[in-house]
């Protein structure tokens, strides 16, 4: 796999069965699937800005029911940034992302410049849930990173998760907007265009 | 001048007249021509079409070649299976009639030494044994005579000749050997039963007797097998007439039980007093100080004396009683080191999670708390006494301890060296081609390694068929694929690991797309070979794993449960141990005998057992 200095990746982490493809694919595709389909790896491109240019945003969607520590550690030193992903209908979720801070907080050193969101998902299911608020809000003050409830269900969060955790890059400039800039789908389609109008 | 133009004349008419002449012979040969072009044209046409419908025929006789050479394979497969079970049957009838003419010797010497006038019944049952011997030996000396197994012997030699290239022809001739020695077989296994087989017992006290009888009828024209046990004791010994009849099968105490045979999955309990308080296995409850309790000798199960009918079988002896390092310990470790050779914490596991765990959404998919399934795992490897599992609140910790268990093994289930073995055969796209090379891959595993499987696949499919779980076998697949399959060597690099993620799953959709009876011959090998009225869910289930070849023992355990009957009754002399029956005398040596029968009786509906006193 060729290195492209050009890729941002993102990597989410998580508990079983909590929705981290479904988050992925809420952002990615904008659709919600209720289907119940465990994850190996995916993973998904995006095209955002960065420093006034353009770069991929690359989303590893990564396995939640079995850890195998040699994929995990490789998942960590490739990533560039981190969403933790818990249930808030499954305090036993939060629990099992203790190791996975722990072991980014082992291979990257420090988290101080590592963009890193705590989210609880499923906040659409109130009724069921086990973790409050604060709870999660108090483990992500401890861990010294951002929090954020969200729901893949209901798209509630699910964008502002995304364009936060990109805010919280200091080593870089990124927007999810490619305003002001030209896609290379958009340059592509202008090419187009401009053959068009000569013939 | 003139005659220049006529002479040129001349030579446009003669011009001409060759140009008319030969006008007048082309046409209708052009015709004729174009006439044969034309049938030539349709020749050709015909000649093509057949060519076209005999290639068709071609290829359709080369996939029903292909079919019929992995329905061969498959025979053969079946053939050696059965062969094998064939010499394990006679190992066992060998070992039988030695006990028989112990048992004979026995008789005769305790007559002579109490100089005891035989009594009626102890004497029918001396000339039933030396009858049987008298039989027996003559069967030896003479190898045509009617020894049972030998008709199972021609058969084996004719099937296992099967070679390669045999015609189709010959198959149909081979099967239909089968059906026919099936039906010898059965026949002379009933005729021979058709007899009365009276056990008896007496015992003279100084002031009482006690006369027990347990007479056994298989009648020849397969109806009801019947038992009847009688108990006599003169009146004045109530002991022994108010405890042993009134719960004649599961209070006994346990060393009244028969001892099982070393590989086979009964428990060897004990009974003990209670000092300190343990967990009983089957209920979960405290067993409570002073009281009795059974503790079984080989895998240390504790038991209240009520709950020993429900203790979880099999026993695995090996298990609990050496710790071992996990980190170093392989799948042979753990296993017992007779057959099935199945990790008792597999056991356990998949016992608990049969029990309860079939509704959960997500198992196996969602984890446990890790610190949890540590302890639980640490517990039942190393611990001394068995965890009640049903104290553990939740089950996706048990699910963690067995995926934790298989995972963290220093090799896959499915081994380092047949990796590559079943990721390819598990890529092949025809299903039937796939299939027979798994088949094959799966005979090449390590035995602890092929039953844990076995077990696990059983298991797992018992999931997939639970809607509730949301787990098919795709999620299963996904789930165990890089628990079980794992890669080819201990440390891979990331790329090997990205690359054989993906192709793990395939591998245990196909192993879990293998029928549950093929699973269960090794899962459960005394169970699909003899003891099937333990497990009563599994003859239901028999679907012939190779369609058109039917296994002659299969057939005869669904259909006649008498024979099958007759088949644990081998199973249960089998485990006479004399000396063993020395111990004891009167009324207890005749539990020894009477108490096996009971308890497989009582499987049966259409067997009356009736005890008089």
């Amino acid at each position: 796999m060729p290195e492209q200095s050009n890729d941002y990746r993102v990597v989410v982490f998580g508990a079983g069965g909590v929705g981290k493809s479904s988050l992925v694919l809420r952002f990615v595709k904008g659709t919600f699937r209720d289907t119940y389909i465990p994850t190996v790896e995916d993973t998904y491109r995006q095209v955002i800005s960065c420093d006034k240019s353009v770069c991929t945003l690359q989303i590893t969607d990564t396995t939640g029911s079995h850890q195998f520590p040699a994929m995990q550690r490789l998942s960590i030193s490739k990533g560039h940034a981190f969403i933790l992903v818990y249930s808030i209908t499954s305090r036993q979720s939060l629990e099992e992302l203790k190791p996975i801070y722990q072991q980014v907080l082992a291979i990257k050193g420090s988290t101080e410049s590592i963009p890193i969101m705590l989210v609880g998902n499923k906040s659409d299911e109130m009724a069921q849930r086990e973790v409050e608020t604060k709870e999660g809000e108090a483990q992500a003050t401890a861990w010294k990173c951002a929090f954020m409830e969200t729901s893949a269900k209901t798209n509630s969060n699910v964008k502002e998760l995304f364009q936060e955790l990109l805010a919280l890059e200091k080593k870089r400039d990124m927007s999810l907007s490619i305003d002001g800039k030209r896609s290379g789908k958009q340059k592509r389609a202008d090419k187009l265009k401009g053959k068009c109008s000569v013939m | 001048m003139e005659s220049a133009a006529g002479n040129l004349y001349n030579q446009f008419q003669s011009l001409r007249a060759q140009v008319d002449g030969l006008n007048e012979g082309i046409e209708p040969q052009f015709l004729q021509l174009a006439v044969n072009f034309e049938e030539c044209r349709k020749k050709w046409l015909r000649s093509g079409e057949e060519l076209v419908s005999c290639k068709e025929m071609l290829t359709k006789a080369e996939t029903e070649r292909g079919a019929l050479e992995v329905k061969l394979k498959h025979a053969r497969n079946q053939v050696d299976v059965e062969i094998r079970r064939r010499q394990k049957a006679e190992a066992v009838y060998e070992k039988l009639e030695r006990q028989l003419e112990l048992i004979r010797e026995l008789l005769v010497s305790e007559n002579n030494g109490n100089s005891v006038h035989l009594n009626e019944e102890q004497r029918s049952a001396l000339a039933f044994l030396s009858a049987h011997s008298q039989a027996a030996q003559a069967a030896k000396s003479n190898l045509n005579s009617s020894r049972r197994l030998n008709t199972i012997d021609e058969s084996a030699s004719l099937l296992s000749d099967i070679s390669y290239d045999q015609t189709d022809d010959s198959l149909d001739w081979d099967t239909s050997t089968m059906k026919t020695v099936r039906l010898r077989k059965r026949q002379k296994r009933v005729s021979h039963a058709s007899t009365q087989i009276v056990f008896s017992c007496i015992n003279d006290f100084v002031n009482e007797s006690v006369v027990a009888k347990t007479t056994i009828t298989v009648p020849v024209n397969g109806g009801a097998v019947e038992a009847v046990s009688t108990i006599e004791t003169v009146p004045y010994w109530t002991r022994s007439r108010k405890k042993t009849p009134s719960t004649p099968v599961s209070d006994f105490p346990a060393q009244m039980q028969t001892p099982k045979p070393k590989g086979g999955k009964k428990h060897h309990f004990v009974s003990k007093t209670v000092i300190k308080s343990e967990f009983c296995v089957p209920c979960g409850k405290r067993t409570k100080f002073g009281k009795m309790y059974l503790r079984c000798q080989d895998c240390r199960a504790v038991t209240h004396p009520e709950c020993r009918e429900r203790c979880p079988l099999p026993c695995n002896p090996n298990a609990f009683s050496t710790p071992i390092k996990n980190t170093e310990a392989t799948l042979a470790d753990f296993a017992p080191a007779t057959s099935p050779k199945i990790p008792a914490l597999v056991i356990y596991c998949i016992k608990e999670i049969e029990h309860r765990g079939l509704h959960e959404i997500g198992l196996y998919r969602i984890s446990g708390h890790e610190r949890m399934v540590k302890e639980l795992k640490e517990k039942l490897i190393r611990g001394k006494t068995l965890p009640p599992l049903n104290k553990v609140e939740d089950i996706n910790v048990i699910t963690g301890v067995l995926k934790d268990f298989l995972r963290n093994l220093p090799e896959p289930l499915l081994t380092f060296h047949l990796n590559k073995a079943f990721m390819e055969a598990a890529e092949i796209q025809d299903d039937d081609n796939s299939l027979a090379v798994l088949y094959q891959t799966i005979s090449e595993l390590p035995e602890p390694n092929r039953d844990t499987l076995a077990c696990l696949m059983i298991h797992l499919q018992k999931v997939s068929q639970s809607v509730d779980t949301k787990m098919d076998v795709n999620n299963l697949a996904r789930v165990f694929g890089p628990t079980l399959v794992g890669h080819a060597v201990p440390d891979p690099d990331p790329m090997t690991i990205l690359h054989d993620t993906n192709r793990q799953p395939r591998v245990i959709e196909r192993l879990l797309s293998i029928p549950t009876n093929y699973w269960s011959q090794f899962a459960y090998p005394d169970s699909t070979a003899m003891d099937s009225a333990h497990h009563s869910v599994t003859p239901d289930r028999k679907v012939s794993m190779l369609g058109p070849v039917t296994t002659p023992e299969h057939q005869m355990m669904a259909k006649t449960p008498s024979s099958t009957s007759l088949s644990q009754r081998m199973i249960t002399i089998k485990c006479f141990k004399i000396k063993d029956i020395q111990h004891y005398s009167g009324i207890e040596r005749l539990w020894y005998i009477v108490s096996p029968y009971l308890r497989e009786f009582k499987d049966f509906t259409n067997i009356s057992s009736s005890l008089k006193f």
